[in-house]
This record gives structure tokens, C-alpha cells and sequence, in this order.
């Protein structure tokens, strides 16, 4: 029996703005697998931010005149079809995604992490333990009373993949995950990263950090002006 | 200009009890009007669908509309053979609280609806992948855009302590009951009673330094 993918798109063609603008993605046919680290890889404005905003199913309406067409399903449900937006539960519940330079919410590094306990309707006993848990993951025990707001590049990409972490999501979509990071800050985030691939949750990334690709990218899609040019596994 | 100072140091109870009524009437209508004016801004805000962008015009159509309309409109409905008649509102406090509130309320929206639309997309959509309830939404807007939501408390308490249509409309001026600063300032210059107007012209001038500072340190903020 043929199982279901994890995401699935047909004849998918996204464009903002008027004809002329071109497509700022076509996919004529991709399905992505449950428990695959996939690397996003193309130029800038090849398509990649778009492409994983829309498998996050976050709202692209609101950048004015945008036009889609196709279908796009997670897990065999569907989450666009042309015109409609079904905005599936089960998407929301499973998926997370990550900005290259995050947002930190106004408030404390707990407050930030409080309020993905609170979305993610985690019980509210255990809420003081999630956010242990997550600081400890990504090295930033003993911020909890700091500003959110007033960490460096590299803490806030550690503080919003805590927060994208909180209720453990079997689905990860990140944006150049280590784009804003130093160093050290990039070695942890590949280390979370690459446990989490390892312990079968589904990681979908775009990066131009070679190290990382190396570590991560079982497989790798290629953009291009909005289209796939490029499909491998690697050999890893 | 001396007497006026003196009016105004010497603690007179007319001066200062016009001065207390105006800063209770405004700042009763500025609070109400938070109410529903932050949550109507927030609301066009969020998603820029037509129906919201054709609110958000006519929200500020209103909010620049002069008062003695607002004020016409409101006496429609509170005068005596208004639908509100029966309450009372007219010529009281509570007619000037009334009209000073739905001259506020457009404008804490359109303050409101500025500074929320100005928030980083990364903002919302943040807010969506973590998977937040409208109400965390909302509650997570209120305190990203705080210093947007105090700026326009502040705008809108500077418009209706120095507006005179409204409550002269419907207040009626009527001594030590619905007199404010601005309908004692028009009364006392049309006797030629130059002293009071002064003091109460001073009061409200520093009031207008103090919002306007106030309001610039914010924006300064946000």
C-alpha cells in the first residue's frame, strides 16, 4: 500500500503581484516523506522562504494580490486548493517554522517561551519544566529574566528554536537556521538539529552553510526562479 | 495676565473645580474609549482584507471629522425626542462623557490600526506557526505594540480636553456641573472676562506641552 507523505503538492503555482512579476513558485509534483532532513537550495529569491512559509501554511494573502493554484496536503489533508485555505488543525499542531532572523516576542526569554507553552495548550503544570528543558537544549540556562528583545543575533536564533522546540513538533521548517549565528551558537543549533533528524522527526531547511548541509541534508531540492532544477538524495 | 496667575495660584474653587471637571470628563472618555478603540484597531490590522481596509477608511474619515458633528449626532440621540432621551445624558456630565467618547474612540483606533499595521510580518507570523489562539494573538499584540496603545490614550486625551463642540453641545455649559475649560474659556472671552479665560488658557496650554512631550517620547519609543 502506497503510504501517505507527509506533504504532498500538485500543480502548485504561487505569484504576488501582477502577471508580469512572473511565478514566484511552480511545482508541477513533489511529495516530501515523513522522518526526512530535506535541504532547500537555490540563490537568493529563487523561491526557498516561500516554499517553506507555505508548508508552514502561514498567510501569504496579506502581502496584497497574491495568487495561488494547485493543491498542496499534509498528511493526505488538504491545506490549500486554489483559491481555498483550509488552514488543517493537524498542520499547526505538527509543524513549526523559523525565520532566518527570528522574532522575539516583547517580554522575557521565559516570558517568550511561556507563550509557546501557552499556544501549544501545554499543561500549565508543566510549563516551568518544558522551559527548563528547552533553555538547557540550547545553552541559555540562566536567561530567563533577560529581555527577549536584547539577546545578540545568535542568542535569539537559540531562544526561537527553544520556543519552535517546546512541545517537541514532529515537523521542523527553518529558514537558514544558522544565518544569524555565531560560532558557537551555530554548533549547538546543528547539534539539536541533527539529533532531532536522528531521532526521526522530519527537518526541512534551507541554508547556505556548508557544514551544515553536509552534517543534515539527506535530501537535497533545488529552486530556481521559483521551479525545481534539482531532486537528490545523498549518499551519506 | 497677572490676575490670571493669581486666579490660578490663589487655589479659586471656580477655576480649579472647572480644571478637576475637564480632566475627570476627558479622562473618563479617553478610558472608555480604549475599550473598544484598541481591539477595532487591532482587528483592521491584522488581516488586510478589503472589508477591513474599507473599515479602517471610514474609521478615519471619522476621527477627523469636526466635533460640533460628532456632537450634532449625539444630540440626535440623547435629546429628548432622541432614542436615549429618557436617560437623561443630555445637558449632565454623562452627555459630555458620551460625545467626548465617540470623539475619542475613531481615534484610538486609527493610532491604534497605524502602529499594529507597522508591526514586523515576522511578528504574525510568529504568533500563527506557534500555533496561538486569536485571544493569545491579540493579547501578544496588545503588549508588542504598547507604546502604540499609550500614544494613542495620550493623542486622544489631548483632542478631547481641547475639544468645545461636544460638550458644549451637549454639557450645555451650565455652572459647576458641565463646564469645562474650553466652554468657560468661549464664555468668559465673549463677556470680555479676560482673567479666567487666561488661567484656564494657561492650564491647557500646559497640558498641551505635557501630551504633546508625552506623545513624542513614546513615538520616540516605539
Amino acid at each position: 500500500m502506497h503510504e501517505i507523505p507527509l506533504y504532498s503538492a500538485e500543480g502548485l503555482m504561487l505569484r504576488y503581484g501582477p502577471i508580469e512579476t512572473g511565478w514566484s513558485l511552480r511545482i508541477p509534483m513533489l511529495e516530501l516523506a515523513e522522518n526526512e532532513s530535506v535541504m532547500i537550495l537555490g540563490p537568493n529569491g529563487s523561491g526557498k522562504t516561500t516554499f517553506l512559509k507555505l508548508l508552514d501554511d502561514l498567510p501569504f494573502e496579506d502581502s496584497g494580490g497574491a495568487e495561488f493554484s494547485g493543491e498542496l496536503r499534509f498528511r493526505g489533508e488538504v491545506v490549500r486548493k486554489d483559491g481555498n485555505c483550509m488552514h488543517p488543525r493537524s498542520l499547526r499542531e505538527k509543524a513549526v517554522y523559523l525565520h532566518q532572523h527570528p522574532c522575539i516576542l516583547a517580554g522575557s526569554v521565559a516570558g517568550n517561551l511561556s507563550f509557546a507553552c501557552r499556544a501549544r495548550k501545554l499543561p500549565r503544570d508543566t510549563w516551568g519544566m518544558a522551559t527548563g528543558k528547552a533553555l538547557k537544549l540550547v545553552g541559555l540556562q540562566g536567561y530567563e529574566s533577560r529581555n527577549g528583545k536584547s539577546l545578540s543575533g545568535g542568542e535569539s536564533q537559540r531562544l526561537a528554536l527553544a520556543r519552535a522546540l517546546i512541545a517537541d513538533p514532529p515537523v521542523l521548517l527553518l529558514d537558514e537556521p544558522t544565518a544569524s549565528a555565531d560560532e558557537s551558537s551555530r554548533e549547538r543549533i546543528m547539534e539539536i538539529l541533527c539529533e532531532r533528524a536522528k531521532s526521526g522527526r522530519t527537518v526541512i531547511f534551507s541554508t547556505h552553510d556548508r557544514k551544515l548541509m553536509r552534517r543534515l541534508a539527506g535530501r537535497v531540492i533545488e529552486f530556481r526562479n521559483g521551479a525545481i532544477v534539482g531532486d537528490s538524495r545523498s549518499c551519506e | 495676565m497677572a490676575h490670571a496667575f493669581g486666579l490660578l495660584f490663589s487655589g479659586d474653587p471656580e477655576t480649579w473645580g472647572i480644571i478637576g471637571r475637564s480632566l475627570i470628563f476627558s479622562g473618563l472618555a479617553t478610558f472608555f474609549s480604549l475599550i473598544p478603540g484598541i481591539p477595532l484597531g487591532i482587528f483592521m490590522a491584522w488581516k488586510g482584507s478589503k472589508p477591513r481596509r474599507a473599515l479602517a477608511t471610514f474609521i478615519h474619515a471619522i476621527s477627523a471629522l469636526p466635533t460640533v458633528v460628532i456632537g450634532l449626532f449625539i444630540y440626535s440621540l440623547i435629546s429628548r425626542s432622541g432614542p436615549l432621551g429618557g436617560a437623561g445624558f443630555l445637558y449632565a456630565p454623562a452627555g459630555v462623557v458620551i460625545g467626548q467618547f465617540f470623539l475619542a474612540t475613531p481615534l484610538v483606533a486609527s493610532v491604534t490600526y497605524a502602529g499594529v499595521s507597522r508591526l514586523d510580518t515576522r511578528f504574525k507570523e510568529t504568533l500563527v506557526t506557534l500555533g496561538a489562539s486569536p485571544w493569545l494573538e491579540f493579547c501578544a499584540t496588545m503588549r508588542e505594540a504598547k507604546t502604540t496603545m499609550l500614544t494613542s490614550a495620550v493623542l486622544s486625551f489631548g483632542r478631547v480636553i481641547g475639544e468645545v463642540g461636544v460638550s458644549t453641545m451637549l454639557g450645555g455649559n451650565i455652572r459647576g456641573f458641565t463646564r469645562t475649560m474650553t466652554t468657560a474659556i468661549a464664555l468668559d472671552a465673549a463677556k470680555g472676562e479676560f482673567e479666567q479665560a487666561l488661567s484656564l488658557g494657561l492650564v491647557l496650554l500646559i497640558i498641551s506641552v505635557v501630551i504633546n512631550t508625552a506623545a513624542n517620547r513614546l513615538a520616540d519609543h516605539a
